[in-house]
């Protein structure tokens, strides 16, 4: 299925704009000659395009669920105290946080690390993938909309962050081995940056009123 | 200068799209999103969010946030003492990191939101470019500081009874968890378009009445 060029001339169009930050009205060429497009007075990311967007979004998010899987499957780090060897996982540690009487810190966790990402992706993939195939998944506008409020929640690199400190918190006290979680883990935060880099929402926008 | 209020005009916050709307309330046409010219009661709601950060701020920081037990007894630490001994036993740079978002990022957060709603509610002028700026910054940091939960997370689950240590997440745990959510929502219901209202309004021709009734 050939993707249209959108950045035919003569399909290049003068739309009016709001700056989300500033309100500032301005007149803006789209498709866009640059990758970021900034508000003429506050300097907010107006938009954000890229001709092939939704194409590479569909690829690394793919890419990034199987990662995710494999980061979920295995133990991130395990240690060895005088011969006893424990190890923990993603799922794991939430579990423990659980049934140590702190739900309230085990829901953050979970939803931060595991349910926000994991709907990330599989909305990406359910929305884009029929996109590219060119027709309109069901209930897109509702789920895009969803995708837009969870946005913010989804804190993996911070995690990534959390277990390194943690790994050399415990240098001190025992051997420390790496799981194939933490490998995953690491290959998998350029990629969810890179998905979220060049997506932006505004484009499936675009798309799914051009197939309605 | 123009603003898409001033010409009967919102965009959506869902999707982007610049949409007319007569009336104070309406529906995006393209998502259906709730339509305003700014978000509903967003400095009351923010100044809530944040009053409620701030005295969660002090059980986080008081309280124990992770509590190590051993054969020789049990140890409690709060994120400060957490901080003080990483950096006591050598390892300033982990020390610092920890530091930065655990007690830095959430506190100059706050600091910062307070900053903006001060300025807003006072409809003041003053440097609205910069003040957007650290709204960005403000949204852009506020995730970092749930870092030392992570932390705790990971600890708790790996070092358990079992071996000759236990280590368990404290009270300040809960308290920082919540603290981390308040700030992030309350940077999300402020509406920094309040910023640069008073400098469009200053703009306007004077006797002209646009928006009388705000």
């Amino acid at each position: 299925m050939p993707v249209p060029d959108d950045r035919d001339p003569v399909t290049q169009t003068q739309e009016l704009v709001a700056c989300h930050e500033c309100d500032q009205l301005q007149q803006l060429r789209y498709p866009p000659a640059s990758r970021i497009v900034r508000c003429c007075r506050c300097g907010a990311v107006v938009y954000r395009y890229h001709p092939d967007a939704l194409n590479r979004t569909l690829a690394l998010t793919t890419a990034s669920l199987l990662l995710f899987i494999v980061a979920n499957a295995f133990p991130i780090v395990a240690i060895d105290m005088q011969g006893n060897v424990l190890s923990t996982s993603m799922l794991g540690a939430i579990a423990h946080l659980w049934t140590t009487h702190v739900p309230v810190v085990a829901i953050m966790v979970a939803l931060t690390t595991l349910v926000v990402p994991t709907l990330t992706m599989l909305l990406l993939v359910y929305l884009l993938t029929p996109l590219q195939l060119g027709y309109r998944p069901p209930g897109a506008a509702e789920l895009l909309r969803l995708l837009h409020l969870s946005r913010p929640w989804g804190m993996i690199e911070v995690y990534l962050l959390g277990i390194l400190v943690s790994i050399v918190k415990l240098m001190a006290y025992a051997a420390v081995i790496p799981g194939p979680s933490l490998w995953a883990l690491m290959l998998l935060i350029p990629l969810m940056a890179a998905m979220m880099g060049t997506l932006h929402p505004d484009q499936i926008w675009r798309r799914l009123e051009q197939l309605s | 200068m123009t603003t898409a209020r001033q010409m009967r005009l919102a965009g959506c916050h869902d999707c982007g799209l610049l949409a007319r709307l007569p009336h104070e309330h309406g529906h995006c046409p393209r998502c259906g999103g709730a339509l305003h010219f700014r978000k509903p009661g967003s400095l009351a709601k923010t100044w809530a969010l944040l009053i409620a950060a701030m005295i969660l701020y002090i059980p986080a920081n008081t309280l124990p946030m992770m509590i190590t037990g051993s054969i020789v007894g049990t140890q409690s630490d709060t994120i400060l003492s957490g901080v003080v001994y990483l950096w006591t036993s050598g390892d300033w740079p982990i020390a610092a990191l920890v530091f930065f978002a655990s007690i830095m990022v959430p506190l100059l957060k706050m600091i910062a939101i307070l900053l903006l709603l001060i300025t807003c509610q006072r409809r003041s002028r003053w440097a609205p470019q910069q003040r957007t700026r650290l709204y960005r910054l403000v949204e852009f940091v506020g995730r970092w500081s749930m870092l030392d939960i992570y932390v705790v997370t990971i600890l708790a689950a790996l070092v358990q009874v079992q071996s000759l240590a236990s280590i368990a997440a404290g009270p300040a745990a809960v308290a920082f968890a919540i603290v981390v959510v308040l700030t992030m929502l309350s940077a999300m219901s402020f509406d920094p378009r309040l910023i640069w209202d008073p400098v469009d309004e200053e703009q306007e021709i004077p006797g002209e009445t646009h928006d009388a009734n705000h």
